[in-house]
């Protein structure tokens, strides 16, 4: 087949590619839009009138607001304390050799969090903060604070040595180094990182299930609810869903690129 | 400003032993170059000095205090690194400020520096720039420049000229020595490059494997050679190698029967040694009778001189001649040894044979 | 000379680990602790009301020999994660190849195909449970429209396991695409040059030259999905919580059941300790047979 035949042939599959991801989205998007009784019709409908009725029965019927605020909370608070610990674990790790938080980080990645969630349950229950901000921001930082050393490492290493060097010669201890010279210089890589973690802890799920009450609950966590309210409220689900997935998605493309190259190189050094 | 001095110190990389055992002392204000090939440990003492690498055994001193536990940061020392080490996010200004700020002077003094560095080095432009808008000259001087604005007790170099092209490797060098005879500050210059640290040293450090070889002017070291390293490193070409038989009472090269320069204190020795004769210590004779002739393969035109590389009694020579003499490959030169200026050395351990005050440290 | 790449000055290592200090007493309290804890969970007897006692390795015997659901939900788990990997693998190399010969990738369709993963399961669960509604689900429509019967999609006993898989297939399959695509643009270009000037056809170079080179990447893919495949619990939770019956309950929903709902929550912390111990065996294993694919 000739080049051009075969490039066409390749474009061809990937708009068919990007149908097959897209469709199901905006499949949802759409649904949210749709009055309550087109959502469940059948044959399924692709032309409606478009309404926001979902997202106020959404609003009016649960204390979505709330939730949201409690995931916002609770996201900025575990990316806030796994920057905290991360940010200098691994300027340390990257220049010594120091490399516990690597395994320990690769072993947090591995173990499934209801092994993790059980003595937490026990320990937040003694403790009478089952409900409380701090038990689901302290637990989210688990998957936060392995995100930011992960991401920032790479980073951190691409400094060359001889800088650091250079700062110790001019009077620096290794503190005012990572202030002054090395957080800046990986500022990028802070930003995918406070980002990736912030999604990933928005997105965590198994730990609001256990260690939230209703007041506390996160979007995640009670959109569970949502869903065993029956067929009549599909349409505020689709609404929820939709708004559930919003935050992440654009914080995500804010850094995109960075964050497809980062993958990709991550890939190569496995 | 301080002397610096080391006394028996050790260094061990796991289970080898880089530097065994050196002692030396640097007085207060002199210029010392350490050379030799890489590998020699001339980067790990200077490192050693700064704090950038532990010491396994014996005592650095700076001054009169003893630093083997100090941080780097509280030896007040500078160093200016191969690569430069810029803070590629600071402008030059900022680059130059940095290591003040660390000091805790107040903002006009450390001004007041930075703009008496930036006229001495003629970086005022750039103050303005980040490092990676600058050229390399550009960013070695800042470098030198992040250096002297500290006023530190003693400056060290690591092979700063390494990076930039030779034209302006010459030129910087004359600068680095303007300026250190306006500052008169305590300087360890490394280098791999032996032109380097005889046009700039005070005193050289000859090192091979993490031993001393010999420590001396350049003069010394060039004239008095203390062993066939030594002799071999300094000077280009090289000096020219050729061993000797002993003859009786007296050597052989080849069938030649040679008289041996009057310094030279051969008895010791076994039935072999080596003589050592420098390049421009050749010359062309019109005495057919005496000459060495030349077996003549390749000429090196210099304008002022010329090189010429051949053979002599199955040697490889080089020799130095007159730009004036008529010479080809393929000729025969004839050529005459100046023996009293020859070098003689014990063919086993490589030490000079030559009576007079010992290069040694 | 190259610096060292750890710091060799003098003073440096003790401030160094001070830094490491916070992160270091959170890992012990938030994490090994609570490891160590779950580990003795697990050879006790817990239950609310009564003491707690130790019974040696009596819930891993009871779990092995006396739990049918237990052997279930491995099986559950194995199979789900094969199913999902091969397909992930399969059509991630498919699609890095596309991406590959695209060259430029546009913001647009990066952006596009980030966002499966970067959804939270939960609404990815959402999403399907909609479309594939036995009734009313546009998939069964769809299946109407090319002449297929419909399916009960997730509420069938046999069907759910696949369901499940293409659900985190078209989940996860832009995220393994990124990765091989990564691994691609690593390769040598001189070696498909001299594949080309050699005359290899196109279907021989990829099977014979390309996959083979891309085999540390392939491997490095699968180890990372392998890791969340192993442990399945959200869209599962989401969509059937192990239904229909257990027909698609995983280790991970198991243990959370035995715990969470019937707060066993010394047989919950033995199931989990056993799937810790398989997800740990099996990158191991993945890890060291990628030693063979590096060359």
């Amino acid at each position: 087949m000739s080049e051009k035949w075969v490039d066409r042939l390749s474009h061809l599959q990937l708009a068919m590619v990007a149908l097959v991801v897209l469709a199901p989205v905006a499949w949802m998007v759409l649904s949210s839009f749709k009055p309550s009784s087109e959502v469940t019709a059948y044959p399924p409908k692709l032309l409606f009138s478009a309404t926001l009725d979902n997202y106020r029965q959404l609003f009016s019927t649960t204390p979505f607001a709330r939730y949201a605020l409690n995931s916002f909370l609770v996201s900025a608070g575990s990316t806030l304390i796994g920057l905290l610990l991360g940010v200098p674990a691994a300027f340390a790790v990257s220049w010594s050799r120091i490399t516990w938080p690597a395994t320990v980080t690769l072993m947090a990645r591995m173990a499934p969090g209801t092994l993790f969630l059980l003595p937490w349950y026990l320990l937040f229950s003694k403790l009478d903060l089952i409900g409380s901000a701090w038990a689901l921001i302290l637990t989210h930082a688990v998957i936060t604070m392995p995100i930011v050393i992960w991401v920032l490492l790479p980073f951190y290493d691409s400094v060359p040595r001889s800088i650091f060097e250079a700062a110790q010669v001019d009077g620096c201890a290794p503190l005012r180094i990572l202030m002054r010279i090395a957080l800046p210089l990986v500022m990028p890589g802070l930003t995918v990182a406070s980002i990736l973690a912030f999604v990933y802890s928005w997105n965590y799920f198994q730990f609001a299930l256990v260690l939230s009450n209703s007041d506390s609950k996160t979007l995640v966590a009670a959109a569970f609810n949502f869903i065993g309210e029956g067929a009549t409220f599909w349409g505020a689900l689709m609404a929820a869903a939709t708004l559930i997935a919003l935050p992440p998605l654009l914080l995500a493309f804010a850094v995109q690129r960075r964050l497809v190259s980062g993958l990709s190189i991550g890939a190569v050094k496995g | 400003m301080a002397s610096i001095s080391f006394d028996r110190v050790v260094k061990r990389f796991g289970d080898v032993t880089v530097v065994p055992e050196l002692s030396l002392e640097i007085p207060d204000g002199e210029f010392i170059v350490f050379v030799g090939p890489s590998g020699c440990g001339k980067t790990t003492l200077l490192r050693m000095i700064a704090g950038l690498e532990r010491i396994d055994a014996g005592t650095v001193r700076i001054g009169d205090e003893i630093v083997n536990e100090v941080p780097p940061a509280r030896r007040n020392i500078a160093m200016v690194f191969q690569d430069y080490a810029l803070y590629p996010h600071m402008s030059v200004r900022q680059n130059l400020s940095f290591g003040l700020e660390n000091q805790k002077l107040p903002s006009a003094e450390i001004d007041r520096r930075v703009a008496q560095v930036a006229a001495m080095l003629q970086i005022e432009p750039y103050l303005d720039r980040r490092p990676k808008a600058l050229s390399g000259g550009q960013r070695q001087r800042v470098a030198m420049g992040r250096a002297m604005v500290r006023q530190p007790r003693a400056f060290l170099f690591d092979e700063p000229l390494s990076n930039l092209d030779a034209k302006l490797r010459v030129d910087v060098r004359g600068e680095i020595k303007k300026l250190f005879h306006e500052l008169r500050t305590t300087t360890v210059f490394v280098t791999h490059d032996q032109v380097e640290a005889m046009t700039m040293a005070d005193r050289i450090v000859v090192l091979q494997k993490g031993v001393i070889q010999q420590v001396g002017t350049p003069a010394e070291v060039y004239n008095r050679p203390a062993n066939l390293f030594v002799a071999g490193f300094i000077g280009t070409p090289t000096m020219n190698f050729i061993p000797l038989k002993r003859s009786g009472a007296q050597w052989r090269w080849g069938e030649r029967l040679l008289e041996l320069p009057q310094h030279a204190d051969a008895s010791t020795t076994g039935t072999g040694a080596v003589l050592g004769l420098r390049p421009e210590h050749w010359a062309v004779t019109p005495d057919a009778e005496q000459a060495f002739p030349m077996k003549v393969e390749i000429t090196e035109p210099l304008g002022s001189d010329t090189f010429v590389f051949g053979e002599i009694e199955g040697q490889r020579i080089v020799a130095r001649v007159g730009a004036d003499v008529p010479v080809v490959p393929g000729d025969l030169l004839p050529l005459r040894a100046d023996l009293e200026r020859a070098h003689l050395f014990d063919t086993a351990t490589g030490e000079t044979l030559l009576r007079a005050a010992s290069s040694r440290p | 000379m190259a610096a060292a790449t750890h710091s060799t000055a003098i003073g440096s290592g003790r401030q160094l680990r001070a830094l490491t200090a916070p992160a270091v007493i959170f890992t012990v309290v938030m994490i090994a602790f609570p490891f160590a804890y779950t580990v003795w969970l697990s050879v006790h007897n817990v239950a609310i009301g009564s003491p707690t006692r130790f019974n040696g390795g009596a819930n891993y015997v009871a779990l092995a020999t006396s739990d049918p659901v237990f052997w279930q939900s491995v099986r559950v788990t194995l199979v789900l994660f094969a199913v999902s990997l091969v397909l992930q693998l399969g059509a991630g190399t498919w699609i890095a190849m596309l991406l590959y010969r695209a060259k430029r990738l546009p913001g647009a369709l990066r952006s596009l195909l980030i966002s499966p993963f970067i959804m939270p399961p939960v609404v990815v669960g959402m999403m399907w449970l909609v479309i594939l509604d036995p009734s009313i689900g546009a998939a069964n429509f769809l299946l109407e429209k090319i002449g297929l019967p419909p399916s009960l999609w997730l509420a069938s006993p046999q069907w759910v396991i696949p369901t499940v898989a293409l659900i985190d297939t078209w989940q996860w399959t832009p995220y393994v695409a990124l990765i091989v695509l990564g691994g691609l643009q690593s390769l040598p270009p001189n070696v498909f040059e001299a594949a080309q000037i050699d005359g290899t056809s196109r279907w021989r170079t990829f099977w014979r030259i390309t996959l083979p080179m891309l085999g540390p990447t392939l491997v490095t893919a699968a180890i990372l999905r392998s890791v969340d495949l192993l442990r399945f619990f959200d869209i599962i939770y989401i969509t059937t919580q192990g239904g229909p019956g257990d027909a698609s309950t995983t280790l991970n929903i198991y243990g959370f059941r035995q715990g969470f709902e019937f707060f066993e929550l010394g047989y919950a912390a033995a199931i989990m300790v056993s799937l810790s111990a398989i997800v740990l065996g099996a990158v191991l294993t993945m890890m060291r047979a990628r030693r063979h694919f590096i060359y």
